[in-house]
């Protein structure tokens, strides 16, 4: 891949390992190796400026902040209760529970920590009283959490289709059936693995009480079809549709469930600026690295050997993912969008690979990343709310990994799971 | 120095505050009158746009003093505390390194938007006012990575 393309890589990997932020390792590998290789260092301010002050990208703190005051205006325990109400007495009922409200946290929220962080606090100790064991509800939660970056909004998805110069509209609708399908794992595995557990039995809720806990949680439920109708049908962008998420949330929370206080926004909207600052800091750093990739040819140089190597669309999907899924367990989503996507977009021109699939495929590797550790930041989170070692909870996670990685798999290999909703729609 | 700091801090975050917020207005108040008022406050983006960076640098400098940037811990994890203290120092002093190259050149930038006067495409404000983002925002990342060493070092075991 030529020697800048060498230096460039083993650096970071090297200042990664010093424990130096993603953010700086990216950003150092690269103005050592442009100094080293005579580029013009001067491109680096231009270049983080110009990554970072992009209309689209503005859905990131937007999402991120419509996110907390959901969950401050107290949108999480009202979804449990309602999933609880409605699925709680089935066997496995909490693990489902777990799903499902991940699920529609994630539809409203965008992040994988932040849906565990939301809902673990709640389910986790939940779980433990019920007789699950405390690594598996941990894990369980951690999985589900990844849901987050699948599901739309999606994080993951406005930057993927910021790099890829993919609609970001059509990505949300694609992920929706794949988040489903890797929802639907996890919950075969939970039952599978709580068999050996002795439960508690729940009473079946009466039709009134689903009723009145439908009424409760229906300003939660109504959000995923606001942002996605609102896109959908024309009326707003992405971007917008996260602004409009944001002043939902703030409505919801100030004048129906009246739980969020004026003093509470100072926090909320400092919270939200620095996370997505973290985020942002590795866009800007992380464009500069991708910059020296294009234009320095490395990207062409390695499509041309992978295809000197073999031409066949499976063995390359297979060796793309296992690339993803071992980058994953090491860096985020959002740097390996960047640092990847240059290298992989010829080769999947040349084969002839969707890219709203592959933008699909590549955030469900990601988000298996998410729980897969060293650094698995749901994992993190999870531990950290059940208090339990990070050993424990990686022991925990084995099966629900497993079963994440058949839902990849059956999504990289069909695309109608990824194409089938927005060719409905006629995206 | 510490003092100082936390000082700083308070008035990062007031300014994180009014820029998401006017964000978040600016944003919405597009939508309203596009459908209320049948007008485009499409200007407004570049506004939007421009605070986001200042926002951003500003929010990462907050970030940077309290740890929220993400790395990979595989290696400081096995070392005994003092190894790891003195490991995570080095991290942050070679961090704020990065950041002051940058004020450098985001310098070079502002002084040449400065000296051939461009002017931003929508509202004609001059582009500098908005580059500054770049070596300030830096600045202020570079300090808070001093800070957080200095901090680091100082830390008693847990």
């Amino acid at each position: 891949m030529g020697s800048v393309g060498i230096l460039l890589f083993t650096l970071f990997a090297l200042l990664l390992l010093l424990n130096i932020p993603i953010a700086a390792s990216l950003g150092l590998a690269s103005v050592i190796a442009m100094y080293v290789f005579n580029l013009p260092v001067k491109v680096y301010s231009y270049t983080m400026y110009a990554a970072t002050a992009k209309f689209t990208l503005l859905a990131i703190p937007f999402f991120i902040l419509a996110g907390m005051i959901m969950e401050k205006a107290g949108i999480s325990k009202r979804l449990i209760d309602f999933a609880n109400k409605a699925v709680g007495h089935m066997r496995g009922g909490l693990a489902i529970v777990s799903v499902l409200t991940s699920s529609f946290f994630a539809a409203i929220s965008g992040s994988g920590p932040a849906t565990v962080a939301a809902l673990g606090t709640i389910l986790i100790p939940a779980m433990d009283d019920e007789g699950y064991d405390k690594g598996m509800a941990s894990a369980l939660l951690a999985s589900a959490g990844a849901i987050g970056i699948i599901i739309p909004p999606s994080i993951a998805f406005v930057v993927y289709g910021v790099v890829a110069q993919v609609s970001i509209g059509k990505l949300f609708i694609a992920g929706i059936v794949p988040g489903l399908l890797f929802g639907m794992s996890l919950i075969v595995v939970s039952l599978i693995v709580s068999k050996k557990y002795k439960l508690k039995k729940h009473e079946v809720s009466t039709p009134k009480e689903l009723f009145e806990s439908f009424k409760e949680s229906f300003w939660g439920l109504l959000t995923p079809f606001i942002i996605l109708g609102g896109i959908y049908g024309g009326i707003f962008t992405p971007t917008e549709a996260a602004g409009v998420a944001v002043f939902y949330g703030l409505f919801v929370g100030f004048f129906i469930y009246k739980e969020l206080k004026l003093k509470d926004l100072g926090e909320l909207f400092v919270n939200a600026s620095v996370s997505s600052a973290v985020v942002m800091l590795i866009v800007s750093s992380a464009s500069v690295f991708a910059w020296i990739i294009t234009t320095q040819g490395i990207a062409s140089k390695i499509a041309a050997s992978v295809m000197a190597a073999t031409s066949s669309k499976i063995v390359i999907l297979l060796m793309i993912n296992i690339i993803l899924l071992v980058a994953g367990m090491f860096i985020d989503a959002i740097s390996a969008f960047y640092i990847l996507l240059p290298i992989f977009i010829p080769i999947l021109n040349t084969i002839g690979v969707d890219l709203t699939l592959f933008g699909v495929i590549m955030t469900v590797n990601l988000a298996i990343g998410q729980v897969t550790p060293p650094v698995g930041v749901n994992l993190y989170v999870a531990c950290g709310i059940a208090d339990i070692s990070l050993a424990r909870i990686s022991k925990a996670v084995v099966p629900f990994l497993v079963a994440s990685i058949i839902a990849l798999m059956f999504i990289t290999y069909i695309p109608a799971i990824s194409l089938w909703l927005p060719n409905l729609l006629g995206l | 120095m510490i003092k100082f700091y936390d000082k700083v801090e308070k008035v990062f975050k007031w300014i994180l505050i009014a820029s998401l917020s006017i964000m978040a207005i600016l944003n919405f108040s597009n939508v309203l009158s596009r459908y209320l008022l049948h007008a485009s406050l499409s200007f407004t983006e570049e506004v939007t746009t421009n605070l986001f960076v200042y926002n951003t640098f500003i929010g990462a400098a907050i970030g940077a003093r309290h740890g929220g940037h993400l790395g990979l811990s595989i290696i400081s994890d096995r070392l005994s505390f003092k190894a790891s203290r003195i490991m995570l120092f080095i991290a942050n002093i070679v961090s704020a390194m990065l950041f002051a190259t940058l004020i450098y050149f985001g310098y070079g930038m502002v002084k040449s938007q400065f000296i051939y006067g461009q002017t931003t495409a929508a509202l004609g404000l001059p582009e500098w006012w908005f580059g500054m983002a770049i070596p300030v925002g830096s600045l202020f990342i570079m300090f808070s990575f001093v800070v957080a060493g200095y901090e680091t070092l100082m830390k008693g075991e847990a």
